[in-house]
């Protein structure tokens, strides 16, 4: 029992000293922090003065008024820079260079190691995008209302929003795993990015989409990592609905880690840790 | 005038020959100018559902808009982005000081050496949307050839005019080292151009003024576009000109005065 609890916190400050060296190492890169930032808002500035612009008097767009249109596309800024995984890219440059082979000789878990990084990345642009973000809240402040009863920002969002991050990262993960399979990795992940921009919520509110196409962006994982949470928040899914979808997103998490897994053991025994 | 253009044969042919190796770079280019198309007409398609103008643009002007965008960005990137961007290379290297001593205009050398015919591949997609717009314009809608002639001119003052900014940003790695930084925020910014400059008059008239006379983005495709479908010629052509040509000489002035004080990195 001593033990496992003796083992237990040699865990915990392990992880911590790595995480602090993630953190370091972001801080050092806080301008380019910054930048990435600015990369994601400005499109999330446009988009809705592109909306605002078409309004033209009329109350509402496919029930959306001209405030819960902003404050839709505030929502999914404020996702896109707290809960998306853009960890492959790293990945996929560790495992080139060679830095993974040292890695791999360490006692702790690579996905673990992602995940510490990633979580650093987040925690660092969550600092940096808040002073930015209310930026963007006050260029908007006049579509801006706070006004509770339109949004649900109870416990449903939140549970959406952390699996929401984890599916982002399981697939990010798989992508950067293909590494190890693939020696220019990187000009694959652009089929990546591309159905993501189109079904993750980014380009606009899900019932704004043909039903048909509907059904498909309900099917394919990308809307479970910033949609999901974002139709949450603005109340467009509730009750049952809401618990079929967080299976799907759920089952979506769980094929992910499995596909890691089995891409895991595959790519080691074709890894020829180039470099040595 | 005859010597430069001689330069200007001698950099490209060196440039060609260089330019087999980087197929790759041309598809990337490619299919990342697609992919900003594909999500930009699936945008369209949904907002055009849903209102007949946005701003007082409509759907087939706003393809033409990001076309004319592309197509800036690709020629540009083509003949004198990439050069420029080696600038805090040059310094960094102390390439700088040859190039200063060369007995030609060093502005001319740093922002020509090389073309980058990889960078085309961003036009493709330019004139993939500007043809579907042409092809969609709806009645009521049509091109002169005088309104042709009028947006061509634009578009080869918004070429200039891109060339004036980043040289000027560019000048800068005299004094920093790292720019590379300064470029991703730069591209993040030009891309506002990207839709129609008109949207922002949703925050009243001072955002339009400031990315008309202080960060002169309107010029790039919004008013090129605006003078393609008819309107006045002559203040868009003057105001283009006027705009320009203060950019330009202040990229000059900027440059010489960089390199009067550029106290070397090597010796």
């Amino acid at each position: 029992m001593q033990s496992a609890m003796i083992s237990g916190f040699r865990a915990i400050r392990l992880w911590g000293i790595v995480y602090g060296l993630f953190f370091q190492d972001a801080l050092v890169y806080r301008a380019n922090a910054f930048i990435w930032l600015l990369t994601d808002t400005v499109p999330a500035v446009i988009m809705p003065l592109m909306w605002l612009a078409s309004y033209d008097g009329r109350a509402t767009i496919g029930g959306f008024s001209p405030s819960s249109m902003v404050v839709y596309y505030m929502v999914i800024l404020f996702l896109s820079c707290t809960v998306e995984s853009h960890i492959m890219w790293d990945m996929a440059t560790d495992i080139k260079d060679g830095k993974f082979n040292s890695l791999l000789t360490r006692p702790n878990s690579y996905m673990a190691y992602c995940y510490a990084g990633n979580v650093a990345w987040r925690l660092l642009r969550t600092f940096v995008f808040v002073p930015l973000f209310a930026v963007v809240l006050f260029l908007f402040h006049r579509w801006v209302h706070w006004d509770a009863s339109d949004y649900n920002f109870g416990w449903q969002f939140w549970l959406a929003m952390i699996l929401g991050h984890f599916v982002s990262f399981a697939i990010s993960y798989c992508l950067g795993l293909i590494s190890l399979y693939v020696i220019e990795a990187r000009s694959i992940y652009m089929f990546y990015y591309l159905p993501l921009i189109l079904f993750n919520g980014q380009i606009a509110p899900l019932s704004f989409f043909p039903p048909g196409i509907v059904k498909v962006i309900l099917f394919l994982p990308f809307n479970y990592t910033l949609g999901f949470p974002a139709q949450v928040f603005i109340k467009q899914v509730a009750g049952a609905h809401y618990w079929q979808l967080l299976a799907v997103q759920v089952t979506w998490l769980v094929l992910a880690l499995v596909t890691a897994s089995a891409l895991w053991r595959g790519g080691l025994k074709r890894y020829t840790a180039y470099g040595i | 005038m005859k010597r430069y253009l001689r330069l200007i044969a001698a950099f490209w042919s060196n440039s060609l020959r260089q330019a087999v190796e980087f197929k790759t770079n041309f598809w990337v280019n490619v299919l990342t100018n697609f992919g900003f198309l594909i999500s930009l007409a699936v945008f369209l398609e949904i907002i055009f559902r849903n209102t007949a103008s946005v701003a007082g643009w409509r759907k087939p002007e706003m393809f033409i808009l990001f076309g004319t965008y592309s197509m800036l960005r690709g020629l540009s990137d083509t003949l004198f982005y990439k050069n420029l961007s080696q600038m805090p290379n040059y310094i960094r290297k102390g390439e700088m000081d040859f190039i200063l001593t060369k007995p030609v205009n060093s502005q001319f050398y740093v922002s020509l050496r090389y073309i980058q015919l990889e960078e085309l591949g961003q036009s493709l997609g330019a004139v993939c949307a500007i043809v579907y717009g042409c092809m969609t314009l709806p009645n009521g809608l049509h091109l002169s050839f005088e309104h042709v002639i009028v947006y061509i001119l634009l578009g080869i003052f918004s070429m200039a005019l891109f060339y004036s900014l980043n040289m000027l940003l560019m000048t800068l790695s005299f004094w920093f080292v790292r720019l590379d930084n300064l470029m991703v925020l730069a591209d993040t910014v030009y891309g506002i151009s990207r839709n129609p400059i008109d949207i922002w008059g949703v925050f009243g008239p001072l955002p339009k003024i400031i990315f008309t006379y202080v960060l002169p983005l309107a010029f790039f495709a919004t008013i090129p576009v605006k003078a393609l479908f008819g309107a006045p010629a002559a203040p868009a052509l003057l105001t283009s000109a006027a705009v320009t040509t203060v950019f330009f000489v202040a990229s000059v002035a900027f440059w010489q005065f960089a390199a009067r004080s550029y106290s070397s990195a090597s010796s």
